[in-house]
């Protein structure tokens, strides 16, 4: 039987890897993560996980580890923020292109200097180009399914998975956590088991030369399971739902049948704009909310059919995309990809750029219909990003 | 090398792999052709038994004692040195002054746990094995002490046949009726001893040979070795010496074992006097020890230069003053005053430190108008011992000199190891070996230590504990050669000593010393780093990046057919016990 506790977003994390069976954690501290491989220490050393804990000296040696023992064969796990992230960023790109079904928990914080240990999503956003499955969470509950899900995900998609949560507004934040039976989770997500792998009895040679003539081949192989990974993930949110009654879609629309503008968001940013949109609405505006969970693969086609108006039609006009994270000399990067996914569209809405949240100021309910304020004002954005809230 | 003969061309994504990998298992490709150096494992001489004049292999016996192997740790001590529950007591352990572990927290507490093997093991069941054949010779030990036991001991198991002749009515020599019962019990020396009469050696005690006896000798033994010792004592050279009262230190702890024997020798009455030692070496500490538990009232030690240049133990200086004897530092006996010929006071003129003397301590130098007088019942003199010249036979070749009668530091176990060379050195002339050359390939590098077993795996087919595919190199180890990263900085516990006020009531003759307790000597032999052998620690095999160390009985091989030289075992080899060489060509 599933049972109900009071958990911190990292706790969350913890319970999701415990119950996934992770074999090989290998961690380097850093605010706001700390908590999640202190809780699966703990873990390990109680025997209520039975995985090998390495302890490295620097997180680019932490996703070293994990390279080493996913290609042996074991099923493995990290967790980091920002500059660690940025750290590991070599090994990213080693880590997708290995094929390797590692999953990693990055507390969304900003990027340094000025130091900000708070929730902004320019780190994970930044290493976009790596290759990774990221997978965006609104709750401490979806942080727990999402850390579940992912190694299913990862290992039947073998490309390498990343959950990404807001640092303090989750990581730090109490709230009531369903944790599935273990074994119940046993029956969701069998045991790891690797076609090739390191092993010294057999011993080969792995990730070696390869030159001109075969390198191409080897992108697009790969490019083709981030295009067959959308409606992978699709089925195995179909099986967890069947399996633990929750659901959480690759995109999800909240109050979107009649909506003119639809505000787009993703992280806990969501649960504020719910309440915004439910006040607006009380007000006579026709506005809807679009969650974001799926970054890579970029869903371009559930973007188009939930944004893109392909149905025909006029009938969304104005998208607004909340952007916590800044990708400097561009603008917002979610509004970026979703201009990208929405070119060419015969009736494809306006989209505006919002930039606010970042180094973890709160978007509050003002924030938010002063963006939507914004999109009503303008009727076509004359800028790239609006950045919102700002004091000078 | 397998190649292919033309590239894979891929039809489809469903043929290729998932990433670039090698087609199937790589263990064709022996990467060890690659090496241009190799590593090897090696057994190197630790630095304590390059410390040790017994030649002891320190590390193997404390070894064997960790392992629990009793028997086997005192039969590997006992192929080097007799009496470990006699040098585990008195050695003053230059090994520890050797130890590398010195320099990471403490040296080894090797004297201690010496002790404790030696109680451990027992001294009832003491009984050894000879080595070689005899071959019909015969030797003649002229004195039982430390240098002519161990001369008995290694001569008998070399195959020789021993009778050994002291003046005194048991055999030990210093042993017996030097070093006092409270620092070595004589049950216990009569138990050590206890093994060479298992070996047949014949005893002639109380036999009080002279000049000519030494001589005859020569005519019915095949050699002779005298180890008489150094046993006069050298007189003050002040008037009134020849006062009653007035005795060599030597001769004062001779009476008092012989009184304890229950012989019929009378021992100065000490009781409620005034006794005052002069000298500063062992003897006269000993000496005043001595005094001390007969119920001297005062003993004073008077030493014509400082304290430090005293030659005794440090550590029994220090046990003196604490047991209640005075020391009084730069001061020199001018003339001994006696009342009906027996002494009553000495005149005394101070001292002070003057250029260095041949011994390279500072001269004492008489301060003038500086006398000052002590009172004394009796005085123990104790300037230094001399070889009695008048014993001394004619020189031939059948004499063989040893322990103090050397020129070389008068400890016992210099003493111990002077017998084991002569041993060595009479087998290789009767068995026709040229000595030289063997104790070149019997020696401690850089010392005049021989090593019996070394002797032994030369010149006999007896077995000792080594592994195959191990080679034997003749460096010793030292701290530098170490990885000392594996190492902790511990301190060493002490050898433990009963309180003061214990060592005098009820019992003063009990011994000082006591064995440690178990768990103390677990951790201390815990210490022992095993300097220059494997102890399996599995490090090489953990870290060899090729995988290619793998376990074998006694410690590890490696495979050569895909090692590449890289060098890490050797490197993270906490105890030096492997090397790199040059690939033969």
């Amino acid at each position: 039987m599933s049972h109900k506790e009071v958990l911190m977003g990292n706790h969350a994390t913890s319970w999701g890897v415990k119950l996934s069976r992770a074999q090989v954690i290998s961690a380097y501290p850093i605010t706001p993560q700390t908590q999640v491989v202190e809780e699966l220490s703990e873990m390990c050393a109680n025997g209520a996980l039975d995985a090998k804990f390495i302890k490295v000296e620097s997180e680019h040696s932490a996703m070293a580890c994990l390279i080493g023992a996913s290609q042996s064969g074991a099923r493995t796990f990290t967790a980091t923020s920002s500059q660690g992230l940025a750290l590991m960023h070599e090994l990213l790109f080693y880590a997708a292109y290995a094929r390797l079904p590692i999953v990693m928990t990055d507390v969304n914080r900003a990027m340094a200097p000025g130091w900000n240990i708070w929730s902004d999503q320019t780190d994970s956003l930044a290493q976009r180009d790596t290759g990774w499955i990221q997978l965006y969470c609104e709750t401490n509950q979806e942080v727990l399914d999402t850390t579940v899900m992912a190694f299913k995900f990862a290992e039947r998609i073998k490309l390498p998975v990343m959950v990404v949560y807001d640092a303090f507004f989750l990581s730090h934040t109490y709230e009531a956590v369903d944790i599935p039976d273990q074994k119940d989770v046993d029956k969701f997500l069998p045991p790891y088991k690797a076609d090739i792998k390191l092993d010294i009895e057999t011993p080969r040679s792995f990730n070696s030369l390869n030159p001109p003539v075969n390198y191409t081949e080897f992108r697009y192989t790969m490019e083709d399971a981030h295009h067959k990974a959308k409606k992978v993930y699709d089925e195995i949110a179909d099986d967890f739902y069947n399996n633990f009654g929750r659901r959480h879609n690759a995109i999800t629309s909240y109050n979107c049948e009649d909506a003119e503008t639809v505000i787009v968001t993703s992280g806990t940013i969501t649960g504020t704009a719910r309440v915004v949109i439910d006040n607006l609405r009380k007000q006579g505006e026709k506005v809807g909310l679009v969650k974001m969970k799926m970054f890579r693969p970029f869903p371009v086609e559930t973007v188009r059919e939930t944004l893109g108006n392909i149905a025909g039609g006029n009938k969304i006009k104005k998208i607004a995309v909340f952007d916590r994270n800044i990708s400097h000399g561009l603008g917002g990067i979610w509004a970026s990809e979703i201009r990208n996914a929405l070119y060419g569209l015969d009736h494809a809405p306006q989209v505006y750029g919002l930039i606010s949240g970042l180094g973890g100021r709160d978007v509050v309910p003002e924030t938010i219909v002063e963006g939507y304020k914004l999109t009503k004002e303008h009727a076509r954005p004359e800028k790239n990003a609006y950045w919102l809230n700002v004091k000078i | 090398m397998k190649t292919l003969s033309k590239p894979i061309v891929f039809k489809g994504a469903h043929e290729m792999p998932y990433t670039t990998h090698s087609l199937s298992d790589m263990s064709w490709n022996q990467t060890g052709t690659w090496r241009y150096l190799r590593p090897n494992y090696v057994e190197k001489i630790p630095a304590c038994q390059s410390g040790c004049p017994a030649g002891e292999p320190i590390e193997l016996w404390l070894r064997e004692l960790e392992t629990g192997n009793v028997s086997t740790a005192w039969e590997i001590l006992t192929t080097e040195n007799p009496f470990p529950g006699l040098m585990g007591r008195v050695c003053f352990h230059p090994c520890e002054k050797a130890c590398n572990r010195k320099d990471l927290g403490g040296a080894v507490t090797i004297n201690m746990l010496e002790r404790s093997l030696a109680d451990q093991h027992g001294y009832k069941n003491s009984s050894v094995k000879k080595w070689k054949k005899d071959i019909g010779k015969k030797i003649a030990v002229v004195g039982s002490g430390p240098a002519g036991l161990a001369h008995a001991f290694f001569s008998t198991r070399l195959g020789h046949s021993v009778t050994v002749f002291d003046r005194f009515p048991k055999p030990g020599g210093l042993f017996r009726y030097g070093i006092p019962e409270y620092r070595l019990p004589k049950s216990i020396v009569e138990n050590e001893i206890k093994k060479l009469y298992d070996l047949g050696i014949k005893f002639e005690c109380g036999k009080n040979l002279t000049r000519q006896d030494i001589e005859n000798l020569t005519k019915s033994f095949d050699a002779v070795y005298l180890s008489l010792g150094a046993h006069i004592s050298r007189p003050l050279g002040v008037d009134g010496e020849n006062a009653k009262g007035v005795i060599p230190a030597l001769n004062f702890l001779e009476s008092a074992q012989l009184a304890m024997e229950g012989s019929a020798t009378q021992v100065p009455a000490c009781k409620g006097k005034n006794v005052i030692v002069i000298g500063g070496g062992n003897s006269a500490v000993d000496a005043s020890r001595m005094a001390i538990r007969l119920g001297a009232s005062n003993v004073t030690i008077v030493y014509r230069r400082s304290r430090v240049e005293m030659p005794a133990f440090a550590e029994e200086i220090n046990d003196a003053e604490a047991e209640g004897v005075k020391l009084i530092m730069l001061a020199a006996p001018a003339k001994i005053n006696a009342a009906a010929g027996s002494v009553k006071d000495i005149l005394f003129t101070k001292m002070k430190l003057g250029d260095p003397d041949a011994s390279g301590r500072r001269s004492p130098v008489a301060i003038p108008d500086s006398q000052f007088e002590l009172p004394a019942d009796i005085v123990l003199t104790a300037i230094g011992e001399i070889v009695d010249e008048q014993l001394l036979p004619q020189k031939g070749d059948k004499i063989i000199f040893g322990g103090d009668m050397l020129d070389q530091p008068r400890t016992v176990v210099n003493a111990i190891a002077s017998g084991k060379a002569a041993s060595i050195e009479l087998d290789c002339k009767w068995r026709a070996l040229d000595f030289n050359e063997v104790a070149n390939k019997i020696g401690v590098p850089e010392t005049s230590v021989l090593r019996m077993t070394e002797y032994l795996r030369l010149t006999s087919d007896i077995k000792t504990i080594r592994r195959e595919n191990v080679s034997v190199k003749q460096i010793v180890v030292k701290t530098e050669h170490l990885n000392t990263y594996y190492f902790d900085n511990s301190q060493p516990g002490s050898y433990p000593k009963k309180g003061v006020t214990e060592r005098l009531k009820p019992n003063p003759m009990m011994e000082v010393h006591s064995a440690p307790l178990a768990e103390m000597a677990k951790t201390q032999l815990e210490r022992c780093m095993h300097c220059g052998h494997c102890t399996e620690c599995d490090n090489c095999y953990i870290y060899c990046p090729d995988v290619s160390i793998y376990k074998a009985k006694g410690g590890y091989d490696i495979s050569y057919d895909f090692c590449k030289g890289c060098g890490v075992c050797v490197k993270e080899c906490p105890r030096a016990a492997m090397i790199m060489t040059e690939e033969p060509t």
